[in-house]
């Protein structure tokens, strides 16, 4: 149990620095993928509804500490997108690439709709402008990541 | 019988277990976020107290259906006028002894008052405030005071779109220039959870009785002078202090705040010059 939960951590830890590390190597026109909420779909199939929360509630507070100057921003958004993952994931048996793709997406949207909705809501531009500037090629890029990482680890999107 | 209910209930919290923690998950991560003093998040707050205000509106409009809402209003309006009329009448007749060699004085400008009624009350925060129901869509601006009948009770010290927030005189942050009615004697009035309302920096050999009034003094940049502020209890001489500190009974009753009154006539109109004041003693 306690190997597990180590392993568990030392691969969100793993998560957590490439994120902040080589992520933002990867930014296009402020664009960047989030491999955390790839890394919370990974959990919501393998391991549940309340082990992804959790995770993004942490992982996000992390996050924060690195990323933002919203503590507690990244912490919400990705609790609810662990739950939306793992709500969607709840009563599939098989995780082929076209259903972890589909989970990631509308996670992602959820995701970078509250983390942008809030981190851009004192800017002078509209809603629409938010999701089609930021909120859907935010969350297309980090679908491209989810789909390398599918193709890398496909054994790893299954449930446990 | 009891251990079913039990077991039944174990049972709803353990199939319903991703709800909860999905609900403490946000509220925890809500209570960090609004922690934070970023431009964003002072918008979502405001944006958060205007549509609670709405929604008190709302509710609020079916409470009062049997009252004539505006004719109090304007009745609460006139009473304080009328108290600020008698308050400046009172300062005029005290200014006359002292003035009455002055060949011409300037006459106080009449005060514009906007009622404004007391949402709900962030008492237990800093600064102690009470959001009222007047925002920027009504004209009020950052720093303009606010009255009672009673005399001064704070000033704006946040404009959302259609609500303020209004710092109370009972705010550890909140000092205002003051004098004694009668005696004239300079002061700041502040205060503080351990001493309360006190007037300050007075010097000792000051003329100050308990029972003398405290009203706003004509050297404030952002209150009219006269407003009452409170009671003198009684004055106190402190061994080896310079100044004396004087416990005053505040003049408005805080713990019934309902319908305040903002003086949206513009600080510059009821300041009163020092050089004007002082020409002709």
């Amino acid at each position: 149990m306690a190997k597990r939960i180590f392993k568990y951590l030392l691969t969100f830890s793993i998560f957590l620095l490439v994120q902040v590390g080589v992520v933002p190597l990867l930014t296009i026109y402020e664009l960047a993928p989030d491999l955390l909420v790839v890394g919370l779909v990974l959990s919501a199939i393998r391991h549940g509804a309340t082990a992804a929360i959790v995770t993004g509630f942490l992982a996000g507070l992390a996050q924060d500490a690195f990323a933002t100057h919203l503590y507690g921003l990244q912490a919400l958004a990705k609790a609810v997108a662990g739950f939306v993952a793992a709500y969607l994931a709840r009563d599939k048996l098989k995780f082929g690439l076209q259903v972890t793709l589909g989970i990631t997406l509308v996670a992602a949207l959820v995701h970078n709709l509250i983390r942008d909705g809030i981190y851009y809501f004192d800017a002078d531009f509209s809603v629409l402008h938010l999701i089609v500037r930021y909120v859907i090629p935010n969350s297309l890029y980090t679908l491209v990541l989810a789909a390398i990482a599918h193709l890398l680890f496909a054994k790893s999107f299954e449930r446990k | 019988m009891k251990t079913a209910l039990l077991d039944r209930s174990n049972e709803y919290l353990i199939s319903r277990r991703e709800y909860f923690t999905l609900f403490a998950a946000i509220v925890a991560a809500i209570a960090i976020l609004f922690n934070n003093d970023a431009p964003q998040i002072d918008a979502l707050r405001g944006l958060a107290v205007d549509r609670l205000a709405l929604l008190q509106e709302k509710l609020s409009w079916f409470s009062r259906l049997t009252q004539s809402t505006e004719e109090m209003s304007a009745l609460r309006q006139r009473a304080t006028q009328l108290m600020l009329e008698n308050s400046q009448l009172r300062e005029a007749y005290l200014e006359n002894f002292r003035l009455r060699r002055l060949l011409e004085y300037r006459e106080r400008t009449p005060l514009q008052l906007r009622s404004a009624r007391v949402l709900f009350a962030e008492r237990s925060r800093t600064p102690n405030t009470v959001v009222i129901d007047l925002g920027a869509r009504q004209g009020m601006r950052v720093n303009m005071p606010v009255v009672t009948p009673d005399g001064l009770a704070g000033k704006i010290y946040k404009v959302n779109a259609r609500t303020s927030l209004v710092q109370l005189l009972l705010d550890r942050n909140f000092s205002v220039s003051a004098r004694s009615q009668g005696g004239r004697v300079l002061g700041i009035v502040s205060w503080s959870e351990t001493r309360g309302l006190e007037m300050t920096g007075v010097p000792r050999n000051a003329v100050i009785k308990a029972g003398d009034m405290v009203v706003t003094s004509d050297y404030s940049a952002l209150y009219p002078p006269g407003l009452r502020i409170g009671k003198v209890i009684a004055p106190s001489l402190e061994k080896g202090e310079p100044f004396m500190r004087i416990p005053l009974e505040p003049a408005v009753r805080f713990d019934r705040l309902e319908e305040l009154f903002v003086i949206t006539t513009p600080a510059e109109s009821f300041k009163v010059t020092v050089a004007d004041s002082s020409s002709g003693d």
